[in-house]
């Protein structure tokens, strides 16, 4: 196996718990990084998106907007979102790339139930293995960014797959070879990082004061990062200001699963040690 | 000659019982499998993962169905008095088969009477945090992963009583299981285990 | 191009009996020393085109086929044609590769005009609204008397050719699949058109008017029924008729025959060492995206027009950090420079295309010049404050009928309009498309906010705009992009509105030009898309 494809996590598996790569690291760690400033909604990653993945064209109607769907779908995994915003005298069209973002702490690996169906590879990428899938759709209530699709055809769950079969082969994925502003740059994490951080520099300079990175720690960081013009303003953007890996509630689930699984064994060796202890109690029969 | 039996189950209870009770060992086998890994392979009993997670639903639906019956049929000899209060004060020698400490049981005793008002309440938790899950489009993330919570929560309990229910009506009081299986139990396990009953009429 | 040949030579007039005359007025003279005037160079580009066109059969005795050429009386722009069909003088129309249904404004009036058609013949790879407008929302097919023939023709993807781009670079592509059953190529179509108009002309003889330039029209290709683009390729390129070799440079170009060249702008692309235009070198030395290994830019693979302009009087760049040229002493290094590589920087004017070697801040060549002015549109909602009396450009021309069409006083259409194409598609092709259809699905309206809440329009709700010339209907994006416009103290509303809709393809919508007036710019006579009055309203969402 190449080294671009050496596994980090596996859903269901004990790898979920102990990333493999604490034990053996691959290669590079690749990621996106959108510049939302050089985007001018073209959609042309989203065509080019379903031409190499070779997604279904879907029947879209106009809804008032230069937005092509009104949501993302198993058969559409990236969606320029647009919305006009006022900030303070100034109008921003704002389009941001809604696809996955491929966490380093993937919520949906972590809710998935079935082994293999949910894989993290070395190098950032969260990919779905449909044939593993069970259609459960725990990963699309464990994504913090509201992202897997559930196909009612297949009974299955898609979403971007950071065109995995190209980054293998040492090129990058379609929407970034078709952007015509290159505002959708791909490379090494850290140097898209470093990237970045010029990036908003420049856009500090501009005038943009609260231009910022997006790469939120709450999943540990994530392999398609955005340089958003105006990060005070997130919800805009309707990228969440704190995504986590693991809500409240997943968390209360883990440990009570732990705890539930002594509990119930538990149950089994009390109620073996009492009958060890005080036996049956056979009523007696009067004839 | 034989002992002649005392009517206990009719056939439709013991019918509604064998579905709940069929039901939710299915059920607890796969929503285990989903829970832990190391049980993923229960799955296959169904037919593998994907099978498990069509059927599994469809399964609770028929046990929701079950003990929806089963409350209607039960509830009116459920309600504890003051014996079935001093019944439970005296568990623990019920639990040590000292019986002349335990204060005596109608057909039912007050640890029954309490099983069924937990598992009618599990039941509900069960159904609905299930019919959640069930349909996820229709409900946010953050109500999935609280009805995930509460649905697993629900397992853990309804699991633990299992094993106390099918311990006790099997090897702990020999006799038991009969009455549910052929809806008629001795005089002298009535006599022992539900002293203030005096059996049912064959028709009921 | 209406008005002139391939290159941007000039189409003869009826006063030009002769090839003499013609050279004579379309060849500048330099108006002062040391000017490069390339237009000087008019007749050698002007013989060679002759060249290609004719071969053999142009000669200095015949003039190298002079008067085989058309002369052009009166203005053969867009409007105008269209204007002699509607007169009734033109009996013919062939469309090759274009809608000229919807590319052209007032459609009311072109589907009257077009209705006076004999025949008419649309070549396209897709069906066009062009080829069936005779059932074009409103029109009553029973009434159309003309002959319309449709030809499916190749796509460009199932063919190779190039394309140049707005930046002049002609960029030769493969063909990436084959076209389906049945279809053939553009070139086989008018070879055919071609060797059946001759053989025609060959079976009346020498009493077949204008049977001598048909004749003798060059058709040198292997196989004459249907030529690859390669052949034309090297023919636009040119070659030197004694030797047969293609030429490198225009340069080269005689203009006593010695030389072909079917456009010299292009000569430079196809030469001896291949096919230029087919490079794909990424190496780019300036830093400034120039790629000279990258495809061909006319001409001669310059990549900056006037480039020497970007350098001073000694040559050296006025910005030093981006030089798209520098004089290093002996010759100019960066872009193929438009001046002589050697030429030192004092010793010819920078704009070696005028006579005068300088840029013009004015020019006599204008109808309404010679210097810049501000006109409104014909239809505007203020008046011009420069100059309220003559708000308009005066001397437009205004084709018949067309004043009885445009917004007047007491009329109520208040609002700005304009039309505009977007990313997604292109032109009238892409709404063939499935991907680009779904990328951007149906027509629309933009209306602005302000505009929207007074007419009680919904995002998403449907408005009728509606224009002294026709209406179209659609889905209202209420929008804050466009913002209303204080203009001479009073608040003006723009309203806008996609072209790329018809009633043919997998999306059909209005045509926008139902409403723009048939008004074409004193000059170029461009017509005036982008500014006309309209009104607007909401509609009730359809039941269907």
């Amino acid at each position: 196996m190449p080294d671009s494809l050496a596994i980090k996590r596996v859903s269901a598996t004990s790898s979920a718990l102990i990333p493999l790569d604490s034990l053996r690291s691959g290669g590079p760690v690749y990621s996106k990084l959108v510049d939302i400033s050089k985007c001018i909604g073209c959609k042309g990653c989203e065509v080019a998106c379903k031409e190499w993945n070779d997604l279904k064209v879907e029947q879209t109607t106009n809804f008032g907007s230069f937005q092509s769907h009104q949501d993302l779908s198993s058969n559409t995994w990236l969606l320029m979102r647009f919305n006009e915003v006022e900030v303070g005298e100034d109008l921003s069209w704002m389009i941001k790339k809604d696809a996955c973002l491929h966490c380093e702490e993937p919520g949906c690996l972590f809710s998935c139930p079935a082994p293999g169906a949910i894989v993290q590879y070395q190098n950032g990428i969260v990919d779905f293995n449909q044939d593993n899938c069970i259609g459960c759709q725990y990963c699309v209530s464990g994504c913090p960014f509201d992202i897997p699709r559930f196909d009612k055809e297949t009974k299955t769950v898609a979403k971007c797959n950071m065109c995995i079969d190209r980054v293998e082969s040492g090129l990058e994925p379609a929407c970034v070879k078709t952007c015509p502003t290159n505002a959708i740059e791909w490379g090494i994490k850290d140097d898209m990082l470093a990237q970045a951080e010029k990036k908003v520099e420049r856009l500090n300079e501009r005038g943009y004061e609260h231009a910022a990175l997006y790469n939120p720690g709450g999943v540990g960081g994530t392999h398609m990062m955005y340089v958003v013009p105006h990060g005070d303003r997130l919800e805009d953007y309707s990228l969440p200001a704190h995504p986590s890996a693991s809500p409240g509630q997943l968390r209360g689930l883990n440990v009570l699963q732990r705890i539930g699984s002594y509990l119930l064994g538990f149950g089994v060796i009390s109620a073996f040690v009492h009958f060890l202890a005080v036996g049956p109690e056979t009523p007696e029969e009067t004839t | 000659m034989p002992t002649p039996l005392i009517h206990r189950f009719s056939l439709l209870e013991r019918l509604v019982h064998w579905v709940v009770g069929l039901t939710f060992v299915v059920l607890l086998g796969t929503g285990l499998a989903f829970a832990y890994p190391s049980l993923f392979w229960l799955t296959t009993l169904l037919g593998g993962g994907a099978a498990a997670r069509v059927l599994h639903p469809q399964i609770g639906a028929l046990f929701g169905v079950g003990i929806l019956v089963m409350f209607g049929l039960w509830v009116r000899d459920m309600f504890l008095d003051g014996q079935d209060r001093a019944w439970l004060g005296a568990i623990k020698h019920y639990a040590a088969h000292d019986r002349e400490k335990v204060p005596p049981a109608g057909k039912y005793n007050a640890g029954q009477k309490l099983f069924f008002w937990v598992q009618s309440i599990l039941g509900i938790v069960f159904v609905v945090t299930g019919g959640m899950l069930w349909f996820p489009e229709s409900f946010g993330a953050a109500w999935l992963n609280t009805a995930r919570l509460l649905h697993y929560a629900a397992t853990l309990g309804g699991g633990l009583f299992l094993i106390v229910h099918v311990y006790l009506g099997t090897v702990a009081y020999p006799g038991t299981a009969r009455g549910m299986i052929e809806g008629k139990v001795t005089p002298g396990w009535a006599k022992l285990h539900h002293p203030r009953w005096s059996g049912d009429r064959a028709d009921r | 191009m209406a008005g002139i040949l391939p290159g941007y030579l000039k189409v003869p007039t009826p006063e030009q009996a002769t090839l003499r005359d013609h050279l004579d007025a379309s060849t500048p003279a330099p108006l002062v020393p040391d000017t490069v005037n390339y237009w000087g160079n008019y007749p050698k580009f002007l013989v060679s085109q002759l060249k290609a066109w004719f071969g053999d059969h142009a000669t200095a005795a015949n003039e190298f086929g002079y008067q085989y050429l058309g002369k052009q009386d009166g203005d053969a722009t867009w409007l105008s044609i269209w204007d002699q069909v509607r007169q009734g003088e033109v009996e013919g129309f062939v469309a090759l590769g274009f809608n000229p249904l919807l590319a052209g404004p007032d459609v009311p009036r072109l589907l009257e005009s077009m209705s006076r058609l004999k025949w008419k013949v649309v070549i396209d790879p897709f069906m066009l609204d062009s080829a069936e407008f005779w059932r074009a929302p409103g029109m009553n097919p029973a009434e159309v008397q003309t002959e319309v023939m449709y030809m499916p023709t190749t796509h460009w993807i199932e063919r190779d050719g190039s394309f140049t781009n707005s930046g002049r670079w002609a960029q030769w592509k493969e063909k990436a699949i084959d076209p389906p059953d049945g279809v053939r190529s553009d070139t086989y179509i008018l070879s055919e058109l071609f060797w059946r108009v001759k053989e025609l002309y060959q079976q009346d003889g020498d009493d077949a008017v204008y049977n001598e330039p048909i004749q003798n029209l060059t058709w040198d290709y292997l196989n004459p029924r249907e030529p690859t683009l390669v052949e034309l390729a090297k023919e636009i390129n040119g070659y030197d008729r004694a030797t047969g070799q293609l030429l490198s440079s225009f340069g080269q170009l005689q203009a006593d025959g010695g030389t072909s060249s079917g456009n010299w702008i292009y000569t430079g692309s196809y030469t001896e060492a291949g096919n230029v235009m087919a490079n794909r070198g990424t190496d780019d030395p300036t830093g400034l995206g120039m790629h000279h290994d990258w495809a061909f830019s006319w001409p001669l693979n310059r990549r900056v027009l006037y480039n020497r302009a970007s350098a001073d009087a000694e040559g050296r760049p006025w910005d030093q950090g981006r030089a798209g040229i520098a004089w290093n002493g002996q010759r100019w290094i960066g872009d193929v420079p438009d001046y002589g590589a050697t030429t030192p920087p004092d010793g010819a004017g920078a704009f070696i295309m005028t006579e005068e070697g300088v840029a013009r801040l004015f020019s006599n060549h204008l109808a309404d010049g010679p210097f810049s002015e501000h006109y409104e549109p014909v239809e505007s909602p203020t008046t011009n404050p420069l100059h309220d009396s003559v708000a308009v450009n005066p001397v437009i021309n205004w084709y018949d009928g067309v004043r009885e069409t445009l917004a007047a006083e007491g009329d109520d259409f208040p609002y700005a309009c304009t039309i505009y194409r977007v990313v997604e598609h292109e032109h009238f092709v892409t709404r063939n498309v499935p991907l680009l259809v779904e990328a951007m699905p149906d027509f629309f309206v933009e209306v602005p906010e302000g505009l929207a809440a007074e007419k009680g329009i919904e995002n998403g709700g449907r408005a009728r705009v509606w224009s002294k010339r026709g209406e179209v209907e659609g889905i209202a994006i209420v929008t804050k992009r466009i913002k209303p416009l204080m203009v001479n103290g009073q608040t003006v509303w723009t309203i806008g509105i996609p072209v790329h809709w018809g009633f043919v393809g997998i999306t059909q919508g209005s045509m926008a030009n139902l409403l723009t007036p048939y008004v074409g710019d004193a000059n170029t006579r461009c017509p005036e898309f982008k500014a006309f009055l309209v009104n607007v309203e909401r509609v009730e969402p359809r039941t269907t």
